[in-house]
This record gives C-alpha cells, structure tokens and sequence, in this order.
C-alpha cells in the first residue's frame, strides 16, 4: 500500500516536469536590435495649429501620418516605407527634456514623432539627452505627410478617399546632425503648407554646465498677423493678436523668496531686468540657428542647489521703442490679468509670456473677460538628482512662436540619477 | 487523515497536469463570425425594400432606376438614406408623392445623397466640420462629426448639417454602408442667391435685401451664410411688401439692419455648434473693434453686438429657426437658414 502510494507520488512529479519543460520553451525570446547605420537625428512636430472656426473649416484636419521614403500601392496609395508616423497630432505647448509620451497616455495620437513610435533614439551626444529625437540613415530622404480623419483608425484601413497630400518633400540629411522639423503653414490666406527643418547646433556649442540657454524663432505664417481672421490663436491670452514679424525681446529674472509670514515673495533681480536680448524675426527658411541667449542660474540666498527664481519674458513691436523700460502692467508679485483686447492701443504690440513652473494668483483687475495669463516652465529645471531633491539645473530651450501660440522645447544635460534612501 | 492530504496533493497535481494539456491544446483558430456575417449581408437595393423605415426613400430610388445601381455586388457606396419621417417633413407622405415629381429632378436628388464609396463612421475624424465627399452627382458633401469628450459615448454625426442618428447609422452592406438622415438634404445647383429667390417664404425678405442695395452684395464669387427671416417674421414687424417700397434706405442704419443675416467667407451649418464652437472656434463674424457675435444652438441664431447709443457689446436678441427641416439649404456657394423671427427691428435701426 505505501509503495503503491510512493509510486503515485514519482508519477505525478515526474508528469509536472513535463509542462515546466514545456513552458520553459515557451518563454524563450529572441531579441533582435535594430541598428541604424550612419544616422540622422529628426524630430518631427506637427505645427498646423489653426483652431477648426467657420472660416476654415473645409480645410483638411490637421492630423498627419508621415511616410518617410513611402512605398506605395497600384492606386498610387502610401502604404508603408522606412518609417512611418501615423496619429501625428498638433504639437504640445511643452517639449520636455525627457520622453513624456512613450508609456504614459493609452491614446493613439502622437504629439511629435517619434513621441510614441518605437523607433531607435538618439544616444547621448556631448552630454544632451537626446531621447526625443529618432535615428534615421543619414543621405537624401523623401518626407511625405498625409492629412487624414482625427480618428483612431489606423491609417492602412481608412478609405482612401479620406486622406489628402499635405507635405511632399525631400531633404538631404548629414550623418550625426541633428535636425528639429515641423509641418508648417507657410501663407495664412493661401494655405500652403511646407516641411521646416532646422539643422541645430546646440550640441557643438561651448556652452557652461552652469548656466541655462534660450532662444527664439517665429515660425508664423506668411500674413497672419495682418489677417483679420487672426483672431482665433490663443484665445484670451495676451498671445491672441500674436506678435509682429519683428519683435524686440525683453527678458528679466524674478527671484521668489517667503517673506516672514511665509508668503511667496517676487521680486526682478537687480541688473537682470528687462534686458533687451534680441530681435526676434519671423522666418520660415529653416536655414538659420537663432543665436542662444545664456543666463546663470540664480541660486537662493544660502543655497547652492536650488533655486525658486522664475523668467519673464515681454514682446515689443519696434513702435514701442522707448517705452519698454518703463512699461508697467500691475505688480509682478500680483501679475495683472490683462485682456489685450481691451488695450487697443497695444493690441498687435505688446505680449507677455511667464516661465514658471508655478503660476501665481492673479489680480483682481475689473475685466469683463476671464484672461488667462500666458504661462510656460522654467527654462531652469528643478529636479530629484542623487541625494539632493530638488537640484536645479540648466537646460538649452527654444521657443517658438507659431501663429498665435507660444511653445517650449526644453533639452537637458544628462545628470546623475536619483538616489532613494 | 494524513494519508488523505498526500492523495489530494497527488490528485491536484494530476488536475493541474491536466489543466496545462488543456491549455496548451486550445485550438486558436481564428474565429469565423466574419464570414458567418459576410452571407447574411443584403446589398443597398435588398436593404432599403426591406426596411419599413425607408420606404419612402426606396420607393423613389426605385422609381428613377437607381435600384439597379445599389444592387451592383461590385460596386460600393455610402448611402445616405432619409427616413419616412423626413420625408413627411417635406409633405410626402406616400410613395405616388414622387410620381408627380419631374423625374430628372427627383433623380438628381437621389444620387445627391449616395457616394460611389463606402465611408463607415470609422472614417470620420472626430471634431471636424467639412470632411468632403463626392457624390453621384459630383457635388461634395459635407460630413462632419462632434468632438469626442467622452470614452463610451459616440459624437454626434452629421451629413450637410443634417444629423444621422447614431441608431441608424453604420449599416453594414454587402455593397457599401448605410447611414439613416433626420432630414433630406436641400441642395439646388447655382447661387445662394438663385436658391434664396426660389424659395417660397422668404419673398419679402428677398425684397428688403433688394431694396436696401444688399442684394448687389452677395456675390456670386463669395461663400455665404444666409440666415433669413421668414415672410410671417417681416410682416409680424410691418415690413408687408406694400410697406417696403414706401421706405427711404437713407432712414436707416443698414448695416445694423441687415449685416447680422448675411455673413460672407463662410457657410455655417446648424452642425456646427456642435462640431466647430466647442474647439473654441469662434461663430462671429471677424472684425476686430466692433464686430458682430453670432451665436448658434439648438434653438436658433442670437446676435450680439453694438447698439447705437446704448453700448459697445451687449447681448441683443434670439431669432430661433423656422421649423426642424427649413435650414441648411446649400447652394453651391453657400448655406440659407430659415429665421422665425428678426434679431434687429426696423424702428431700432431707424436713424434717429
């Protein structure tokens, strides 16, 4: 009797082995890496950012699927290529230095490609983290974007009656450069549209460890501000007249400190008030690296890894010559809560813009319109590093201008990584 | 009791043995309800004879010939079907209705709402106004569907401002899809202002354009958005076609009169409160320092504006629309609503 039991015990045993054995098998995985030869680095942004409104909304949506190096059907359908984006949606108002998209959205629409395409990165290049742009082989590449439906349909099963061309283009791209392209409106009344692409520099640049870089493009249609179907941009911002294709900019540093009630106290830093950095012209060429404007990062009194100390930034058409310095809106402790629309003698003239990861409570001004006031991140980025949380770093930002919208790409050094204890 | 327990673990371990052959021995072949499906589908002529909801509608593709067409297995198309209550909306009321009709006329009619596509509610963007198609006749619809804000819940869609109801809609076909129409879609070849002539009730209003030199505005070369006040508006406010010849244009200010009804570079359809205003698209006639606001929802057209003499902006008054089915005429180049009522009165347009 017990023997016979021992032996149902051996059978049993020896029988599990067998689906462990199986399973075993099962699970085996082969990983292939994809390797890029002689690479490229692109990153792709969808600009066409006119809000659908009665006067163009015949025009195709602006949602893209990008072909690059397309293959096509017998019917002369894009049906595949070297790469492809499908769900390019309009760009977000921020870029971040880190991949954002890739792993924290269940939707399908894609702010920036690669954004959620799995495509091979870029690998850190003289210290930046270039994570957000994709490798492609460098050489002479045929871009071709399509306007489809904003849907979640693949594009490979739309019909085909659907989509329309929106981009068709080729560029020569260099081996190791890197390039930051966007879709754009190219005339606001004729509604071409065309591929910008920027050859950047930052990465050959001397720039210091120590100090954060910022610089400027206005990549606004031809006649969109002279439109008056403007209107439509950022609507109740100072942004929505947009500026004029020559701007003068003004840049001034705002320390924040408590004062002994523990209130959070603002204040210009003396020296680093409206400054003028530069004019800032429009143009869509592609061809140029607006020059880089360097800051140091102003540290707490008593501290040496982080600070609070926040940018402000005040557009001003040449008529306004003069005036900047002595310009007041409000307090900058209690920012005013100006709708540009009421300001007809600075409507087209005169915009702000707030670079801050902490927007403030506004003023009460007696305005018949709720204004939000136009606010982006600090171009200093504040952030868990080894033991020290925050720490504050630098970062090399661009701001673009894009009819009536402002938009930050922020790039940053690779730094050391959080340490939990 | 000891022993019992080894023979329950030998026995679970047997189950679970069991349970892995099982599982690695499923059969995942594909599914076959495709194809199950795929025999049981009726192609567009088979469908419409056999659905009393479109009878109305199939009795007049079978009148002009069209039937044919729809049952053509290697054809596709997108059909844009009335229902019987829309068609009663019109007057008809029986399918002898049609026969009265010029049979050219009500043709074109017909192959105005079928495409020789099949464009399933998959196709259409979310939040988009104007996704054009051609149709049979060679003119382009306008499809559009409503943002989706939520997950489960379906956008509405509609077809030249007319609404298809989510349960009528997406009809699988052998040859194509199907989408039911609240209304029948209003479309003459020519000028809105061809259009606004013909038209039965808005003589008088066509005659106040006239008069006042408004009708020389709307160019043929535009796009416009017409919204027009009925016959019984004007008159309600003493504007009888005996009355508007004895008026002095120079009298009044004719802009505050008028402009709020007729708005070049765009044709808005009553779809697009739902599809363009929620974007944040604005519905305003665009003239920075002292335009007009026009406003659209379910009820009807609401101006606000300047007043002479009493403020800058202000809300001024609703003109809701003429019935469920007197709106979105379209021309080729534009859209006429019918108004119930008029937004400014003459007496306040009146020079002082």
């Amino acid at each position: 009797m017990k023997r016979s039991r021992q032996k149902m015990k051996v059978i049993p045993y020896s029988l599990l082995l067998l689906p462990l054995c199986l399973l075993l098998v099962n699970s085996c995985r082969k990983t292939e890496y994809r390797t890029v030869d002689s690479p490229a680095y692109i990153r792709i942004f969808n600009s066409l950012n006119i809000p659908v409104n009665v006067v163009n909304k015949d025009d195709p949506a602006s949602f893209l699927c990008l072909f690059i190096d397309p293959e096509f059907d017998e019917n002369g359908h894009p049906i595949g290529g070297l790469m492809e984006g499908d769900f390019l949606d309009v760009r977000a108002r921020y870029a971040s230095p880190n991949p954002t998209h890739v792993g924290v959205s269940n939707s399908p629409y894609n702010p920036e490609f690669p954004g959620k395409e799995l495509y091979p990165t870029a690998p850190i290049l003289n210290g930046y983290d270039l994570t957000n742009w994709a490798q492609i082989s460098s050489g002479k590449r045929r871009f071709l974007f399509m306007h489809r439906p904003r849907n979640t349909e693949p594009f490979a099963e739309l019909n085909p009656n659907m989509v329309s061309v929106c981009v068709d283009t080729t560029i020569n791209l260099a081996e190791g450069e890197i390039y930051t392209m966007h879709v754009l409106l190219e005339n606001f009344e004729k509604k071409t549209t065309t591929l910008y692409a920027r050859q950047e520099s930052f990465h050959k640049q001397p720039f210091a460890d120590t100090a954060a870089y910022v610089n400027f493009y206005n990549l606004s249609s031809e006649g969109f501000w002279s439109s008056p179907y403007k209107g439509i941009g950022d609507r109740g911002t100072s942004m929505e007249a947009g500026i004029p294709d020559i701007v003068n900019v003004f840049f001034s540093h705002v320390s924040t400190t408590e004062n002994e009630n523990g209130q959070e106290v603002h204040a210009y830093i003396p020296g680093y008030t409206k400054n003028y950095i530069g004019t800032l012209t429009r143009d869509i060429s592609g061809t140029r690296v607006t020059p880089y404007y360097g800051f140091p990062i102003f540290m707490r009194e008593g501290e040496t890894i982080h600070t609070k100390s926040w940018q402000f930034l005040q557009f001003f058409a040449p008529s306004m010559r003069g005036l900047e310095q002595s310009f007041r809106q409000g307090n900058i402790n209690y920012p005013p809560r100006v709708d540009i629309r009421q300001h007809n003698s600075f409507y087209n003239e005169y915009v702000y813009l707030e670079l801050t990861d902490n927007p403030r409570p506004e003023s009460n001004v007696n305005m018949r319109t709720p204004v939000e006031r136009l606010t982006l991140p600090n171009l200093l980025l504040n952030v868990h590093s080894g033991r020290n949380n925050p720490q504050t770093f630098g970062s090399v930002s661009s701001i673009e201008y894009i009819n009536g919208f402002v938009y930050l790409t922020t790039i940053q050094r690779t730094f050391p990584a959080p340490i939990y204890e | 009791m000891r022993y019992k327990i080894t023979d329950m673990r030998n026995y679970l371990s047997l189950l679970l043995v069991v349970c892995t052959f099982h599982m690695l021995s499923c059969d995942r072949q594909d599914l076959t309800i495709d194809q199950e499906r795929e025999r049981i589908l009726r192609n567009g002529a088979e469908f419409l004879r056999n659905n009393y909801d479109f009878s109305l509608f199939n009795a007049a593709i079978k009148l002009v010939g069209l039937d044919e067409t729809l049952r053509d297995s290697e054809g596709s198309y997108t059909i844009f079907a009335p229902t019987n209550a829309a068609f009663n909306a019109e007057g008809i009321e029986f399918p002898s209705d049609f026969e009265k009709m010029d049979r050219d006329s009500l043709r074109f009619m017909l192959e105005y709402h079928i495409l020789p596509t099949a464009v399933y509610l998959n196709d259409i963007g979310y939040g988009q106004a104007d996704q054009l198609q051609e149709n049979l006749t060679g003119r382009y619809l306008h499809l559009a569907r409503g943002l989706k804000q939520w997950e489960n819940i379906e956008p509405p869609f509609y077809v030249n401002g007319v609404e298809s109801k989510i349960a009528n809609n997406n009809v699988n076909l052998s040859n194509g899809v199907l989408h039911g129409l609240d209304n029948v879609l209003k479309y003459q070849p020519g000028t809105v202002r061809e259009y606004l002539e013909n038209l039965p009730d808005h003589g008088l209003f066509v005659a106040l354009l006239k008069h006042f030199d408004y009708w020389n505005r709307i160019d043929d070369g535009e796009i416009w958005t017409i919204f027009a006040p009925t016959d019984q508006a004007l008159i309600a406010r003493g504007l009888t076609a005996e009355e508007i010849p004895n008026l002095n244009p120079a009298d009044f200010h004719v802009d505050i009169l008028l402009k709020g009804y007729v708005h070049s570079r765009q044709h808005i359809l009553r779809s697009d409160l739902t599809v363009v205003d929620h974007l944040g698209g604005a519905l305003r006639e665009p003239s920075p320092g002292g335009g007009y606001v026009i406003s659209l929802d379910d009820r009807g057209f609401s101006l606000s504006g300047p007043v002479p003499g009493v403020s800058n902006f202000t809300f001024i008054r609703m003109a809701t629309f003429s019935g469920i089915n007197q709106n979105n005429y379209k021309a080729d180049n534009g859209v006429i609503h019918a108004l119930s009522g008029m937004v400014i009165y003459p007496d306040e347009a009146r020079r002082q």
